[in-house]
């Protein structure tokens, strides 16, 4: 069966509030990003898909399966949810063992996948650590063993990478990648640098709205030849963030190395640059 | 899968500060509780002692004796004991109502209320008061005869005329008196019982009783923690998310987890149940029969099992529900309610959650009133499965809600 | 002064304020439980020790709800403001609600006619009651449950209907039994439980 999750119409209110609207969103196989700032409805989706929150209206269908028969998508999917965490006072081989049981794996099955699942998240030593005493990153690592331990054909992860140091960062997401390479992985963020370094597609929710649903090429296309980048004295820095969008600033002494986004070229001595995701993310976020 | 998950939930069980403190508090007021009664006080009656212990009749007339000297004992401290809504509450009338009371006394008994109080102490003043004994005897003997030709009918009348005085819940409601009266037993009655006892009880089963009777109040109480501890680990560990998210049924995660804690609540009890049992063994050996073995196991069973189910059952259910600890305030006010809500503390079980029976023996009673207290049992053991039923459905019903009922689901 | 007012607040509006609810609740449906009318001193004691004092446990027990976030308890402990300086205030209020209560109780059961010592009761009321309290105040400061809390404290009631003896000087109910000289080892205990509750919990969390 071929692996992919449709969304159409997608609607969710809390109450009078409306979290998510009318999202349209085909989600194809590999790594897929889902960016959006705080608040967006990055979770809500989310959750929508791991049948852990009834929509209000539209279709989502995982791999062919309606998201109301929740028990079939259940079996397909791995969630590692925002906050991630297990019971204190459970090692984390039991607690990863515990999840397993709730995932329906057998006795067999469960011994075999359980240090296997550990070893790929690099926690096989740690297998004795109690949850309680773990570390964010630590943690988080269980987290994607628990979500993958079924083999899931879906994966979804949400802010994986928050909180993480930045070399964790980068171990987490070349995981997942790894994960990827048979499934679908959905993972949301709003850090830019997550989904430029792994994903291929991306889509750019913002107010529970799609505003971008395309490759990584295609959003850097957005901003082709509109980004800029100039020195100017550091005095002027405030007259030039108020007039123009500015995307980076590094002040050395009295001038200041701005990065800006503009439809024209700004003042003479701005040169053109290549323009990167967080770039095109601000400019989608500024123009809508 | 379901086995699995029972066995890991006992282990977490096992790892509980409340289970541990769970354990030690019930051990340790059982044994306290029951050191009283070894099996060394249990004897044969003899001819020619003078006390046998009481026993409950329900002839009509002794009814009303043994009322109306109870009624007489009340108006004379002016303290009425009430129970009207299962919780104590003690009452004193005004002069007026007194007058009122010692007139409806009067009406019954066809004597003024101050020659009844001569009656009293004149009574009383044959027996040694500085004994246990004696005194249970004196109490147990004390009658106040009624008029001539009063009938039953009008001593119904006039107990109405008393509840109206004092209140609803007294010992002069007729549910209550009806129970029967306390009265001294004969050497032929104690031989009776007593053959009953090793007869049909074969003396553990007695035993048993008494240890189901200490044990109830606690139970009452104790798993109502423990209940309402684990229902709400899941909320402050944060695993809601991930364990919503995973295929288990509702069904398999809240029933695993609720007989999980189920037999570890009830492992204590039964260990200690046999190992209070075998002094009663071995007694029942010398008295020429063989004790019943499985009593720790039968009547514990029967008695305590649906009280822990249910309250235990209904932790679950409220705290499930509310994502809160006021099952610990609603369940304990039901527990102590019941507690202080025994008018007799041996039978008298009607629906009670906590069933008394403070007394080692009075087979032939409990014989004619086992039908009643099956009835209350099956009653708790069918609540239970239906508050569990109730949680699961809540369970689901929160899992498609995105968390809690009750807390506002904010997150995006 | 201000500042632990405005905490204070937040913590009666967040945690706090269903707690008083249902001492509201426990004190307008009492006549339904206890009578106030013509008590001789052992029934007014009885309502005092058996009735009122579970007043104390529901007052003293969930002061540390909050902080059963660890994340919260973390946070408030990175503050300059010293966690006593957070506690103090809530056990203040505790206490005043606590008293207040008492009074009331106290004072319908004068309007009820009775004939008791008012003085002993009241002040051995005060220190039963603030004791039965501070048992579930130190159990949930020290495990950091609130759960637990509850529990010993009713467990120690409990205990007391049938097993005082086994609790020397600080048995409860000793003033239904005309025992009107315990005021001042409740009183003792409930200082000493109170103060070690908070030390306790402070100490071993500095600990780690």
């Amino acid at each position: 069966m071929e692996i992919s999750i449709e969304i159409q119409n997608l609607t969710k209110y809390y109450g009078k509030k409306q979290a998510l609207s009318e999202v349209n969103l085909t989600i194809p196989q590999g790594m897929f990003g889902l960016l959006g700032p705080n608040g967006a409805g990055k979770t809500t989706l989310m959750k929508v898909l791991t049948t852990l929150l009834e929509k209000t209206g539209g279709g989502v269908k995982i791999c062919g399966v309606p998201v109301e028969n929740s028990r079939q998508i259940r079996n397909m999917t791995g969630y590692l949810p925002q906050d991630f965490s297990m019971y204190g006072n459970m090692s984390a081989y039991e607690a990863l063992d515990y999840l397993a049981v709730l995932s329906g794996m057998s006795k067999s099955e469960r011994k075999e996948r359980v240090p296997q699942m550990l070893e790929k998240v690099n926690l096989l030593e740690k297998r004795k650590t109690k949850v309680k005493s773990m570390s964010g990153g630590m943690k988080r690592r269980l987290g994607i063993a628990q979500a993958i331990i079924h083999d899931p054909k879906v994966i979804i992860v949400d802010e994986p990478t928050a909180g993480l140091d930045p070399e964790e960062r980068v171990r987490f997401r070349n995981l997942l990648c790894e994960i990827a390479k048979d499934r679908i992985v959905l993972l949301s963020t709003h850090i830019v640098g997550d989904i430029e370094a792994t994903c291929e597609n991306i889509a750019v929710l913002n107010q529970g709205k799609i505003c971008f649903d395309g490759r990584v090429a295609e959003l850097l296309a957005l901003v082709e030849g509109k980004v800029y980048s100039a020195e100017i004295a550091a005095v002027e820095l405030e007259k030039v963030k108020e007039k123009y969008m500015v995307t980076g600033i590094l002040t050395t002494g009295s001038t200041a190395n701005v990065k800006i986004i503009a439809d024209e070229k700004p003042f003479p001595q701005a040169k053109p640059v290549q323009p990167d995701v967080e770039d095109a993310y601000m400019y989608l976020m500024h123009t809508e | 899968m379901f086995g699995a998950l029972f066995f890991k939930e006992c282990k977490q069980v096992l790892k509980s500060l409340v289970y541990f403190i769970y354990v030690v508090v019930f051990v340790l007021f059982i044994t306290s509780q029951m050191s009283g009664d070894s099996a060394v006080r249990l004897q044969a009656p003899e001819p020619g002692q003078s006390y046998y212990g009481t026993t409950v009749a329900k002839d009509e007339t002794l009814i009303m004796e043994g009322t109306l000297a109870n009624l007489v004992e009340d108006i004379n401290h002016n303290s009425w004991v009430t129970y009207p809504l299962g919780f104590y509450k003690g009452v004193t009338l005004t002069d007026r109502e007194t007058e009122q009371a010692k007139a409806i006394l009067e009406r019954c008994t066809g004597k003024p209320f101050e020659v009844l109080l001569e009656e009293m102490a004149g009574h009383f003043g044959q027996y040694d008061q500085s004994s246990a004994e004696e005194m249970d005897a004196a109490q147990a003997n004390y009658r106040v005869s009624v008029k001539e030709g009063f009938t039953y009918a009008e001593f119904e009348a006039a107990m109405k005329e008393i509840c109206g005085l004092v209140g609803k819940g007294s010992a002069y409601e007729k549910s209550s008196y009806e129970y029967g009266i306390r009265i001294p037993m004969t050497y032929e009655l104690a031989k009776e019982e007593f053959d009953a006892l090793c007869e049909k009880d074969r003396v553990t089963r007695a035993y048993m009783r008494l240890f189901c009777d200490y044990a109830g109040i606690v139970l009452a109480i104790l798993p109502i923690f423990v209940g309402v501890s684990r229902a709400l680990w899941d909320r402050r560990a944060k695993v809601q998310q991930v364990m919503f998210s995973k295929p288990a049924s509702g069904a398999r995660i809240i029933v695993s987890r609720y007989l999980a804690n189920l037999v570890m609540l009830c492992i204590p009890v039964f260990v200690t149940a046999f190992l209070l049992q075998q002094p009663f063994c071995y007694k029942a050996q010398t008295f020429g029969i063989r004790g019943d073995g499985m009593a720790f196991l039968t009547v514990p069973g029967v008695w305590l099992l649906p009280e822990i189910m249910v309250v235990l059952a209904l932790s679950f259910l409220i705290t499930e529900l509310t994502d809160t600890i006021v099952a610990v305030f609603v369940q304990v006010a039901w527990a102590i309610g019941s507690i202080f809500g025994a008018d007799v503390l041996v039978g008298d079980f009607r629906m009670r959650l906590i069933a008394r029976w403070n007394t080692l023996g009075q087979t032939t009673l409990f014989s004619s009133l086992e039908k009643g207290f099956l009835q209350n049992r099956a009653y708790y053991f069918l609540l239970a499965v239906v508050c569990i039923i109730l949680t699961v459905i809540v369970y689901e019903r929160k899992r498609r809600k995105g968390g809690s009922l009750v807390w506002k689901n904010t997150e995006r | 002064m201000e500042k632990y007012g405005k905490v204070t607040a937040s913590f009666v509006k967040r945690q706090y304020f269903p707690h008083l609810l249902l001492i509201l609740l426990f004190v307008v449906f009492s006549g339904g439980f206890v009578s106030f009318r013509g008590l001789e001193s052992a029934q007014a004691a009885k309502v005092m020790e058996m009735y009122v004092a579970f007043a104390g446990i529901l007052l003293f027990t969930p002061l540390f709800m909050p902080e059963q976030d660890r994340e919260i308890w973390d946070l408030e402990r990175s503050k300059r403001t010293a966690m006593w300086q957070l506690y103090l205030p809530r056990i203040l209020l505790a206490l005043l609600v606590c008293i207040l209560v008492i009074s009331l109780f106290m004072g319908l059961m004068v309007r009820g006619g009775g004939n008791f010592d008012v003085g002993s009761l009241l002040l051995g009321a005060y220190c039963e009651i603030l004791f039965l309290g501070s048992i579930g105040f130190f159990a949930s400061a020290v495990t950091n449950q609130v759960v637990v809390g509850y529990m010993i404290a009713v467990v120690y009631y409990v205990v007391n209907i049938g097993g005082g003896q086994y609790l020397g000087r600080f048995a409860l109910f000793q003033m239904m039994k005309g025992e009107y000289g315990s005021w001042i080892y409740w009183l003792l205990g409930a200082v000493a439980l109170l103060a070690s509750g908070v030390v306790v919990r402070e100490r071993v969390r500095r600990r780690g």
